[in-house]
């Protein structure tokens, strides 16, 4: 069975795309199928890092609702059933959706509509796109810039996900979400079974470290904090130790600040492909969840 | 009144450090000036501005969910096909339904469609806003979402338009407010009808990227725009975003080198401008903070 690490973290910056990308290389390097997802819709960027450029193989699509204005009566049904209230009647008495963003494609109207006058003209939130680089298959979700369902989209790609999985049965699927702890984290937190809490130590990354670990309880999956750029506070590294040991989480990963390591994500080097020596932390992430997989597929 | 909004396109660039200086700045200099934080999601300014008198909590009611009532349920599972974020389980077949909150936006499809009416909706917290003193005497306006939460743009607009009211209300001269990552729409909800709006990105690919989608979103919105380069170290990579703002026309207003001294203010909670003033990083925010005063017309 695949096993999903999603690697997630509050702020944004904390290095969770730099961290997605190494640990999916260093995976697919010791020949396990990976699949990595970046699933940060708004700013997709870990192609960056594999310096390739996926090609859409997809469009994510939601119903929007079309009217047929022969069939329909204007009973007004369909406008009132609108949650999002964009369905209105326009100068010429015909029925327009107004304001295409708002439409979360629910189908209410389509369900509603006596006269089955409502049919879908359908509309693109965004794309899936995909690449291959040296075995490693790259899964992008791209949000239109004029679209804001962010958390709808992270759902179909998701779903999308889930299909493609289920059909190449890779060993390891990392999925690299979007910051934050909104809707649309739990979204993409949605199939994992382990997260890689990426986290520094300043106090913005220990606010948002709580605030992640109160949302990892609410979702109830296991993880695992990564504490990047360690050294630049001794202070607050040892305040988020403590945190996430009063979390019942005594192990965590660390990697220290190196400006090599900030020229190589300018340059689209990777550190795991580098010989700097804090790529083994990445390597020791790797052995422990090839691990925690190995648990789980014990456990059946 | 101006309000300058400060927003990336990449998080991790230095927006909060950026906007907790002007702040402190502008109160420095005797202007009127608010601290305001739309970052909803994870709002930070207050680590830096630390609050210590609390003047008034607001609580948000504005979020609903559904819940279903299995004894009227009639099984016919419209609920689940309804849904557009995939929230409503079967566990064991029809009329054993549950909605899954941490899934749920709220938007009541399926109550509105169910024929047995066993779908209700409930209201629900969306999150708090404290508006606070700062140690420095100005005030802080601060809005956090319930985790989990649906942020979105229209909710950024809504505690925008709060902030403002309340500012106008003390008699505040300028609004400082420190915007959410990204390049969506929370961000463009940030961004219209603002003053002033400074891009702030770091000299990697992946941030220059973001904040030009940024500048271009300001553009189009007609907001006056500010570049800041962040953590700058004469890369190559910097001439070449320098020469694309030129060709944009959109103006580069200052470069904070890289400087430890910012990593200390972060570590004892200060601004940089006011932990360490002399410092290269404190001189070049204060050469942005210049322009920034000069593009809105303040004196």
């Amino acid at each position: 069975m695949s096993f999903i690490v999603a690697v997630t973290g509050g702020k944004g910056g904390t290095g969770k795309s730099t961290i997605a990308v190494n640990l999916a290389i260093v995976l697919s390097k010791m020949n396990y199928k990976t699949l990595l997802v970046d699933s940060d819709v708004e700013n997709p960027n870990d192609h960056l890092f594999l310096d390739v450029n996926p090609r859409r193989i997809m469009p994510i699509t939601v119903f929007t609702p079309g009217f047929d204005v022969d069939r329909c009566t204007r009973c007004g049904k369909c406008v009132q059933i609108c949650p999002q209230g964009v369905i209105i009647l326009d100068d010429d008495r015909n029925l327009t959706v107004i304001f295409h963003e708002a439409c979360i494609g629910c189908k209410a109207c389509l369900y509603v509509c006596p006269q089955d006058a409502v049919y879908d003209v359908g509309r693109d939130l965004g794309y899936v796109r995909a690449a291959v680089k040296n075995g490693l298959r790259i899964i992008v979700g791209e949000l239109k810039p004029t679209e804001s369902q962010a958390t709808l989209a992270i759902y179909k790609l998701m779903c999308f996900v889930k299909s493609d999985v289920e059909r190449e049965k890779y060993d390891f699927v990392v999925v690299d979400t979007p910051p934050g702890v909104d809707s649309s984290v739990v979204q993409a937190l949605r199939m994992a079974h382990v997260a890689v809490v990426v986290s520094e130590p300043t106090p913005f990354g220990l606010e948002t470290m709580k605030l992640t670990i109160e949302m990892l309880r609410a979702i109830n999956i296991m993880w695992i904090p990564l504490i990047n750029k360690s050294n630049i506070s001794e202070e607050h590294r040892e305040m988020l130790s403590k945190l996430c040991r009063e979390a019942g989480v005594q192990e965590f990963f660390e990697i220290p600040y190196s400006e090599e390591v900030f020229k190589m994500n300018m340059s689209y080097k990777l550190l795991v492909e580098s010989d700097n020596p804090l790529k083994d932390a990445i390597i020791n992430l790797a052995r422990h969840i090839i691990t925690l997989k190995e648990i789980r597929n014990s456990l059946g | 009144m101006k309000e300058i909004v400060v927003v990336s396109g990449k998080g991790g660039s230095g927006k909060t450090i950026f906007a907790t200086s002007l702040a402190y700045l502008f109160n420095q200099e005797g202007f009127k000036v608010m601290a305001v934080d739309v970052n909803v999601d994870t709002p930070t300014m207050r680590f830096l501005l630390p609050v210590s008198k609390i003047i008034r909590r607001y609580k948000v009611y504005v979020s609903r969910k559904a819940t279903i009532e299995n004894a009227k349920c009639n099984g016919c599972l419209k609920c689940i096909e309804v849904c557009p974020f995939g929230a409503i389980e079967s566990r064991e077949g029809a009329r054993h339904l549950r909605v899954n909150l941490l899934y749920c936006e709220g938007c009541g499809a399926c109550a509105l469609l169910c024929p047995a009416s066993a779908v209700s909706m409930i209201e629900w917290k969306t999150g708090d806003m404290v508006l606070g003193e700062t140690d420095f005497g100005f005030p802080l306006f601060t809005a956090q979402l319930e985790i989990g939460g649906h942020n979105s743009g229209p909710l950024v607009r809504e505690i925008r338009k709060i902030a403002a009211e309340i500012a106008r209300d003390m008699g505040v001269d300028v609004l400082v407010v420190d915007g959410p990552p990204g390049i969506e729409c929370t961000v463009m909800a940030s961004i219209v009808g603002a003053s002033y709006a400074a891009i702030v990105s770091e000299p990697t690919p992946q941030s220059f990227r973001g904040a030009f989608r940024a500048a271009k979103i300001a553009q189009e919105f007609r907001v006056l725009a500010g570049f800041v380069i962040n953590k700058s170290m004469g890369y190559p990579v910097e001439e070449e975003a320098e020469k694309l703002l030129s060709a944009m026309n959109a103006r580069l207003i200052g470069k904070i080198p890289y400087d430890y001294e910012v990593i200390k203010s972060l570590a004892v909670a200060k601004p940089v401008v006011a932990y360490s003033p002399q410092s290269r990083a404190s001189k070049a925010i204060r050469i942005a903070y210049q322009n920034i005063k000069l593009g809105v017309g303040l004196k």
